[in-house]
């Protein structure tokens, strides 16, 4: 009787919350997590190209982690006032061959740069190996950390 | 009038229950904050533990803890820009072609997100890197990931400080 009354019960709360088997539904696949995050770079990608400080302050995580290319260690503060400062500008964007590891919120993103870079007056032309530690906080795609290495030319 | 009905005693009624409560919700937060503190220190150490293990295993070319260490999905930059497997990774130290002349390793930054840990450092170690021998400092990003219960490293990637970049290299130095 009284498994009765639990069955009833569970059947009672399915059916008034269907939004419980719909939520189970919901949990992103790693494809869908891949999009998400492809489109939020290709957003970052952009705002670095027009330097769109509101954009950029918004995907850049308050405490994101960048070692560029010399192996400095760089804040938020300190790359978004490159960017406004146009002390880092592009002079040509081409950025790809990405692969994923998705680890629930967590992903790390890979991939290589070839843009044409211009860095305090020195451009920079040598192609790029990176690594991107994007983390969904509060609903959003963040960019936590960032690596950039230069990739050794065969001599 | 009597007392109770008087507006000033019930504003300064409200008034005290406010503070009350105000009171008790701000020190439930502070112990809230102090919980997340003391946890992100607990990780911290945690991590250390774990790149104290791994960097030892580095320098035995041991491979049993090493991939213990290493995520099966292990992505490794290294200061070349050449991208390395975890299966990569293992067989240059189990095989001697990347070996320690030196191991110094350290100024460790974390940021703690959950279960994912950032950690940033400076490495002066001198490598023999299949024959080539570097002596310069490298600034790296390492990326762990709690899987299983056990902090598992995902990612890395290491890069040359320039010669006219001294940043904060202070670590090395000393």
């Amino acid at each position: 009787m009284l498994v009765g009354r639990l069955l009833l019960l569970t059947g009672l709360i399915a059916f008034a919350c269907p939004g419980i088997a719909q939520a189970q539904n919901d949990v992103p696949s790693q494809t869908s997590i891949q999009q998400e995050v492809l489109k939020t770079e290709a957003v970052r990608d952009e705002a670095m190209q027009k330097a769109d400080m509101t954009v950029l302050n918004r995907i850049y995580a308050d405490n994101v982690v960048i070692v560029n290319t010399r192996g400095l260690s760089l804040t938020k503060a300190q790359r978004l006032a490159d960017f406004q400062s146009g002390d880092l500008k592009f002079l040509s964007f081409d950025q790809g061959d990405y692969s994923f590891q998705i680890y629930g919120d967590t992903v790390i993103l890979n991939g290589r740069a070839n843009s044409v870079v211009q860095f305090h007056g020195k451009v920079n032309r040598v192609p790029r190996q990176f690594t991107l530690t994007y983390i969904k906080l509060n609903g959003e795609w963040k960019l936590v950390a960032q690596n950039e290495t230069l990739i050794d030319q065969p001599q | 009038m009597s007392l109770r009905r008087n507006p000033c005693v019930r504003i300064l009624r409200r008034l005290v229950i406010l503070s009350t409560l105000t009171t008790i919700l701000s020190g439930f937060l502070g112990a809230q904050q102090q919980e997340v503190a003391s946890q992100d220190s607990a990780t911290e150490k945690e991590i250390l533990a774990t790149e104290t293990l791994k960097n030892d295993a580095m320098q035995k070319g041991d491979a049993k803890v090493l991939e213990q260490i290493y995520s099966d999905n292990l992505i490794f930059v290294n200061a070349r820009g050449q991208v390395l497997t975890k299966k990569d990774r293992v067989k240059e130290l189990d095989s001697g072609s990347v070996k320690y002349v030196s191991f110094r390793q350290g100024d460790y930054r974390f940021h703690i997100y959950g279960n994912t840990a950032i950690v940033t450092g400076v490495a002066c170690s001198v490598v023999d890197y299949h024959g080539r021998v570097n002596q310069t400092p490298r600034r790296f990003t390492s990326v762990y990931v709690k899987l299983d219960g056990h902090w598992s490293f995902v990612a890395h990637q290491a890069t040359l400080v320039s010669d006219n970049e001294p940043g904060d290299l202070q670590y090395c130095k000393n």
